[in-house]
């Protein structure tokens, strides 16, 4: 297996936007939102 | 001032600006570049929001409160760049230094760059004299001999993007089956009966469970996704008060959100996000979690402004 076939397509669960799920405050907003969790493990800051 | 470096979707600084002295806040939102004009030169700085015409300089910056400096918007990136990804890289390294400086300054509050940082492997071998752990392997190349027995998770390090809108959840698979011509990292599963999430801010701490038949899987981030709810806030043992503690101390972390597993009533550490996304516990501060934050920020922003030089 490789990773791709272990990843999980996130577009089929519940799109970005919509449903009642506020993700801007949620633990998915980091891996959900955009290029980079820079500020989640601070990789750009050291 | 409070400077807090974050982007436009970011609610929980919209939660905690409700806490903090009005017009005491300027909030820089790095995805809406249009919206600020700054210079920095030899003799200080300002930005300045060109909405409401407030702005902060060298003289009236009193801490800096890194939140989450992101673009929501993905952009596909040509193999010789683009002028976009010119523009977010430039901006980016900008406030990344500024930051630094900030805190060469004394000036961050509760979020801090770690020059000794402390990845998934260090707080693992940093943990273990602090919480239970399952066993763990980071390995490539070849399958280790524990792997090939029982049953295991595999994690990412990092959250990179993987493409085809995907991403790499925590999920069970068998190590017999992984390509080793990947890096893996893999964890002894632990049939725990909840997840505890532990947010520590500055000596205190807030503690919320959810059971792990809640979410089905085995990352309760996938769940979030399909039904979204917040987790009830529980309690910790004095004993389990004491470790965090005492990891959060070796580590020099000042602010965190833990991940661990209760089982047969003792936590099973899994990781500590330095910056990790806390506001999703407490959206509606009905237990005092965003003025938790917020008191912090301010009793640190006091201290900034009490130093002499700032007299």
């Amino acid at each position: 297996m490789t990773p791709n076939e272990i990843a999980t397509d996130i577009a089929g669960l519940n799109p970005v936007g919509e449903g009642n799920i506020n993700w801007s405050t949620s633990p998915t907003f980091c891996i959900s939102g955009g290029q980079m969790n820079v500020a989640d493990d601070q990789r750009t800051w050291d | 001032m409070i400077f807090i470096s974050t982007c436009s979707q970011d609610v929980a600084t919209d939660l905690v600006a409700t806490e903090l002295e009005p017009g005491g806040i300027l909030r820089f939102n790095i995805d809406k570049p249009g919206d600020f004009a700054w210079d920095f030169n030899r003799d200080g700085f300002y930005i300045k929001d060109l909405a409401s015409g407030r702005q902060i300089s060298e003289t009236t910056l009193t801490s800096f409160y890194l939140r989450k400096p992101m673009y929501y918007d993905r952009i596909d990136v040509p193999k010789d760049g683009c002028v976009e990804n010119w523009r977010r890289e430039e901006t980016d390294e900008l406030f990344a230094d500024f930051f630094r400086e900030c805190q060469s300054r004394g000036l961050t509050t509760l979020v801090t760059s770690q020059n000794n940082k402390y990845g998934k492997l260090r707080q693992l071998l940093a943990a273990r004299k602090y919480f239970r752990i399952a066993p763990w392997h980071f390995f490539h190349g070849e399958l280790p001999e524990e792997l090939k027995r029982g049953r295991w998770v595999v994690k990412s390090v990092t959250q990179t993007p993987i493409g085809e809108n995907k991403i790499f959840f925590v999920k069970e698979v068998q190590a017999s089956d992984l390509d080793l011509a990947y890096p893996w990292f893999m964890q002894e599963r632990i049939d725990g009966e909840e997840e505890v999430t532990v947010v520590y801010i500055n000596g205190r701490t807030y503690a919320a469970s959810a059971p792990r038949n809640s979410f089905g899987g085995d990352d309760s981030r996938k769940a979030l996704f399909v039904n979204p709810e917040s987790w009830p806030r529980c309690t910790l043992s004095s004993a389990e008060e004491h470790a965090i503690k005492g990891f959060m101390h070796e580590t020099g972390y000042r602010f965190g959100r833990f991940d661990f597993i209760r089982k047969n009533g003792e936590l099973w550490f899994l990781e500590l996000n330095p910056n990790g996304q806390w506001a999703w516990l407490d959206e509606k501060n009905e237990h005092g979690l965003v003025s938790m934050v917020a008191d912090a920020i301010k009793a640190e922003d006091l201290a900034h402004r009490a130093r002499p030089s700032r007299q």
